[in-house]
């Protein structure tokens, strides 16, 4: 039951931009490619399909850097994509996956807890110990599977992983194959098997990549969205997408409100106000686009369900103060220095300063 | 049927037309070849072809009688100009230029500059040094290639050249170049695009350019190439008649221009050149050149690979991991990439995404770290030995030989040893160089000046240099005989004893002791005309300095003797005299060449100048003119060499105070205290000189005092200060520890001690 499922993977949601990309493209594709690389970079970036069907951009920045990563892939070179929380990696990963193989679901997320067994394969013990080691007493992981079927598999925040573990990935992106010295065989990749990794550039408490598996990537960093006004696009259009998918009730459009706390998110970012003539302190929270999205769909729900049905001020003010506030002393400090210097100034955000001022 | 001349509009310093124009050439087989230019350079041409020229090299031309009125053509081996000039030598067929003379456009850049400076102040005299007369327009070919959707110019002509594979010959090709480019003139001409003074002159232009090809039809019965930016196409067609076009040339000034090769650089060919059209990445040139020249026959997985490759051990040589197997990765993902855009062949945009990603871990930092050198270049042109240059260039290029340097664009630095004659020789060449104003070494060492036997010098040659040894003529035809001229003709002109002290050592340390004997004659004469004590003591310091201390080089040590005498004697004559009446800068500038002025006459150890120096300071202190500073610096000398006793400074220090102004006694305790705190500290006498005669005043007395002490401790700093006052707060008692330490008999420190002394300089 489609309806119940909390969120549909991408190749649901846009089969039919996938299907009728898919129909008039006529260009070569590398093999096991749902579609060609250039039909992955439309279906990205938005345009239109060869019969005319629309196609939605699914990511609003450089063109030049997907076409980097979907090359990268077409030329069988694992891609890593960097950068700061909120940057979209993963949305992206989500989508290169979806277009190029018609499944996002080869997923491994990685963790501290990761071991090898997760990322290689395991062992059906029961099997095992009745049988002996044999194919059909191997459990296979999303990596095992990538490989048999010749598709892309995803790894999710792969620096979060122990460095050990990491490490096992050198033999299969260089080898493209998987030995199971166990049954002394190898699990050969098969064409259009490949991975995307997704890390995050920034974090504490993640494990440098060892050269040696570093250089086996391609490296494209997503940066965050360089103007404001891009990056207000984003925010709305995403805030609309998300609240729409968990059935919020419809509200007015609050692009001027989403329009603030981007402002306020970049300036405290930035150190530095929009014009560069404040210096300003910054918060410990990294202020990402991604956090703009949730308070702007937090706003949303709050209003829906408790306001007058309006993203106001009000809605908003509880929800910026708890993405800025991540360390109750310095970042408050940060706040506060920001409220008086600039919100309090500034055109037209007297209501923003009064209700952010009744919460801390 | 009236016959027409080919036109092959290009693009100025762009391989991929430089590519399609040898073609046309192979194809047209031209009996006569014209290329745009100043035919000042005609002559030049024929050495284009010789093996010892190696591009970027520029045709220099400049005013005979001002050779820093100049112009530059540039060219580098992918230029279409460069390779017209050498299918014509190559296949013998008459080549010329055709663009209006050098004399005129100098003679006008000329007249120009002097309108403009008349209103205007000196302020921008200095960029018109390296004359660089053309109009910042944009390529029109580049707004063209845009417009068509390609990201930058060569990547559209790298179309174009396809579509030559593709069956079209490149006669075709550059027959809808003119077509283009002369609706797109038109286009500009409607909108109005020129101002007046840049229409009137590409008119001028293309009136010469239309009557050199006239006269080579009228010569040459075959076929006859034109090679011009595409922009002048349109302007050539125009039908126009012998007379309308001398009507638009007649009567314009004209200057008698010289024409020589000069080396040029990558640096330099990135900006905008006097064609108007500025190479923006001169290493992707010509590695995109290499491609279409054909040599090696790569094809576009080496083409790739190759400049990878490069980048990669540029990245290496920045001191990071780039290996091989990356840069291979790199050069696949450049071709994919290539292909995804429809490529035959990556262009810049490509390989620079392609090395982020696979070299560099999306760290564009670190691509920033080579972007320059693998863009741009550090290639510096050399000119072939049978070329007849200047003689100072060449005399230049002789001593760069000799001493084993080569002009280099990136900044580098050398270290010398002067004991050395490699390091001697290289050291003399700079400094001769730094003579004749051409600043291509820089020396950095503070220590250097003081004549120990190591020079740091930083190296950044620069191509307008070139510019600085045509200019130099004037003075010789070697650079030793230049510098030497340089030198003299400065000292004659000189006003001011410090100037000429300055040119007696730059002589002296340039090894040109003639120049250096002239130099201290009219130093000798101007220090006795002068009354200008601070000048003198100026003077004499850095003549104690190569005395004392040597250079490595021969020096006329008894005349420089001579003249530090007779130029302290001046100084001891007069300085009691010349310290009165001082205004406020004056005394300052006095007290600071004093001090040094001091220290020098004590590294000298002329007995009989120092005894008279300090007599002058005794009497200084008792004359009630001196300006008081200059007092109690002399009193603080006094003090310091033990001249006088602690009751003679004690009561001179009171007599200088009490009852006279604040704004006297201030002046006089802030340059008797003047240093550190920690002069104070150390020098329990002093300090406590001060502190008696402080505690002695009546109180009326001592509230009228302490502002002037403020004053004159407000010069240290704040822990300073506070140290001050624990010791004076710690009393006499500290005092009497020190002296305890200081008696212990130690024979190795006894042994040691007439050595420290003289490297203290405290037995004088």
């Amino acid at each position: 039951m489609p309806e119940a499922q909390l969120r549909r993977p991408a190749e649901e949601i846009y089969a039919g931009e996938l299907a009728a990309m898919a129909k008039g493209d006529d260009r070569e594709r590398p093999a096991n490619w749902k579609l060609s690389p250039q039909a992955v970079v439309t279906y990205l970036l938005g345009g239109n399909a060869s019969d005319g069907t629309p196609i939605s951009a699914k990511y609003v920045g450089n063109r030049r850097l997907i076409e980097t990563a979907v090359a990268t892939l077409a030329t069988d070179r694992a891609l890593m994509l960097l950068g700061l929380p909120g940057t979209a990696k993963s949305w992206v990963s989500e989508h290169l996956a979806a277009a190029i193989s018609g499944s996002s679901q080869r997923l491994i997320q990685c963790t501290a807890g990761t071991d090898e067994n997760q990322i290689r394969y395991g062992w059906n013990y029961a099997l095992l110990l009745a049988k002996g080691p044999s194919r059909e007493a191997l459990v296979k992981t999303p990596l095992v599977r990538a490989m048999e079927e010749g598709t892309l598999l995803r790894l999710e925040e792969l620096t979060r992983m122990g460095s050990d573990v990491q490490d096992t990935l050198i033999t299969v992106l260089s080898e493209k194959t998987l030995p199971v010295p166990e049954l002394d065989i190898a699990i050969d990749a098969t064409r259009g098997f490949n991975i995307i990794a997704t890390a995050n550039n920034r974090d504490k408490g993640v494990n440098e990549l060892s050269s040696a598996l570093k250089r086996r990537f391609n490296v494209v960093v997503l940066p965050s969205p360089a103007t404001l006004e891009e990056e207000t696009r984003i925010v709305v259009k995403r805030v609309g997408e998300i609240g729409g998918n968990l059935s919020l009730p419809p509200i007015q459009p609050a692009e001027k409100e989403l329009a603030r706390v981007v402002m306020l998110f970049r300036e405290i970012r930035d150190g530095k106000t929009l014009n560069g003539k404040t210096k300003l302190k910054t918060s410990t929270g990294t202020l990402s686009t991604a956090e703009a999205i949730s308070v702007g769909v937090s706003a949303w729900a709050e209003a829906a369900h408790f306001g007058d049905g309006r993203i106001d001020a009000n809605a908003m003010a509880a929800n910026i103060v708890g993405a800025v506030v991540k360390d109750p002393v310095q970042d408050s400090v940060a706040l506060s220095e920001y409220l008086e210097t600039v919100v309090r100034t500034r055109d037209g955000w007297g209501d923003l300063y009064e209700a952010i001022r009744e919460v801390i | 049927m009236k016959r027409k001349p080919h036109l092959f509009g290009i693009r100025h310093h762009g391989p991929g037309s430089a590519a399609l124009l040898k073609g046309a050439l192979d194809v047209l087989d031209p009996a006569c070849v014209l290329i745009e230019g100043s035919p000042e350079g005609d002559a030049l041409i024929r050495h284009a072809a010789l093996p010892g020229m190696k591009p970027p090299l520029a045709m220099l031309f400049y005013a005979a009688d001002e050779a820093a009125n100049a112009v530059f053509a540039p060219f580098a081996e992918f230029s279409p100009e460069w390779v017209a000039m050498q299918w014509a030598l190559a296949h013998g067929r008459p080549v010329r230029f055709i663009d209006w003379p050098a004399a005129v456009s100098l003679a006008l850049g000329k007249a120009a500059r002097e309108d403009d400076m008349q209103p205007k102040n000196a302020e921008d005299e200095e960029g018109t040094q390296t004359t660089i007369p053309a109009p910042s327009r944009l390529d029109p070919l580049d707004l063209l290639a845009e417009a068509a959707g390609y990201g930058d110019g060569e990547t559209f002509w790298n179309g174009l050249i396809e579509q030559g594979g593709g069956g079209q010959s490149p006669l075709e090709i550059f027959a809808a170049i003119e077509a283009a480019m002369t609706e797109a003139r038109q286009h500009q001409a409607d909108a109005g695009g020129m101002s007046e003074s840049e229409q009137l002159r590409e008119e001028r232009r293309e009136a010469f350019m239309r009557g050199h090809i006239r006269d080579a039809l009228k010569q040459h019965d075959g076929e006859v190439a034109v090679v011009v930016g595409a922009w002048h196409v349109g302007g050539l067609r125009a039908e126009t008649t012998v007379a309308e076009d001398r009507s638009i040339v007649k009567d314009l000034p004209k200057i008698k221009v010289e024409a020589t090769w000069a080396p040029w650089s990558d640096g330099r060919l990135s900006y905008a050149s006097g064609y108007g059209a500025g190479v923006i990445s001169p290493g992707w040139y010509r590695h995109l050149w290499s491609l279409y020249s054909g040599a090696g026959q790569q094809g576009p997985e080496a083409f790739a690979a190759l400049w990878q490759a490069r980048t990669a051990a540029l990245l290496r040589q920045e001191g990071f991991s780039a290996s091989t197997a990356s840069a291979i990765e790199a050069a696949r993902l450049a071709l994919g990439l290539a292909s995804m855009r429809d490529l035959s062949v990556p262009g810049l945009a490509e390989m620079r995404d392609a090395t982020l990603s696979a070299l560099c871990h999306g760290d564009a930092a670190q691509l920033a770290l080579v972007e320059r050198k693998l863009y741009i270049g550090n290639r510096i042109g050399e000119i072939d030995d049978s070329v007849p240059q200047m003689p100072l260039a060449r005399d230049f290029e002789l001593w760069c030989r000799r001493a084993r340097i080569k002009p280099e664009e990136a900044d580098s630095q050398i270290k010398l040893d002067l004991r050395s004659d490699a390091g001697l020789l290289k050291s003399t060449f700079l400094h001769r160089l730094n003579l004749i104003d051409i600043h291509w070494g820089r020396l950095i060492d503070a220590e250097a000046a003081r004549g120990t036997y190591r020079e740091i010098w930083n190296l950044s040659w620069s191509p307008e240099m070139s510019v600085g040894l045509a200019e130099a003529l004037v003075w010789g035809l070697t650079i030793e005989q230049a510098a030497a001229v340089a030198t003299i003709e400065r000292g004659r002109n000189a006003n001011g004893i410090a100037q000429l002290s300055q040119l007696v050592h730059g002589a002296l340390v340039a090894d040109l002791p003639e120049a250096a004997s002239t130099c201290i004659d009219f130093l000798q004469a101007a220090a006795v005309q002068t009354n200008d004590i601070t000048d003198l003591m100026k003077a004499v310091v850095p003549l104690v300095r190569i005395v004392r201390y040597g250079t490595a080089r021969k020096l006329p040590e008894p005349e420089l003797r001579a003249l530090i005498v007779a130029l302290s004697s001046e100084i001891n004559a007069g300085v009691r005299i010349g310290s009165r009446q001082l205004d406020d800068d004056a005394t300052a500038a006095r007290v600071i060449a004093m001090r040094a002025y001091d220290e020098a006459l004590g590294v000298l150890r002329d007995a009989a100048l120092l005894d008279e120096w300090r007599r002058q300071l005794a009497l200084m202190v008792d004359d009630a003119h001196v300006v008081a500073p200059v007092v109690g610096l002399s009193l603080r000398r006094l003090h310091d060499l033990g001249l006088w006793s602690e009751q003679q400074v004690s009561a001179a220090f009171s007599r200088q105070i009490v009852g006279e102004t604040p704004a006297r006694a201030g002046g006089f305790v802030e340059a008797f205290i003047a240093g550190s705190a920690e002069v104070l500290i150390q020098d329990e006498t002093l300090l406590f000189l001060i502190d008696e005669w402080l505690c002695g005043l009546d109180e009326e007395v001592f509230v009228e005092s302490l502002p002037l002490f403020r004053r004159a401790l407000a010069g240290f700093d704040s822990i300073g200060r506070k140290r001050v006052m624990e010791r004076i707060a710690g009393g006499r008692r500290q005092a009497s520890a020190a002296r305890i330490d200081e008696t212990e008999d130690n024979p190795a420190f006894e042994r040691a001690l007439p050595l420290l002394r003289q490297i203290l300089g405290m037995d004088a």
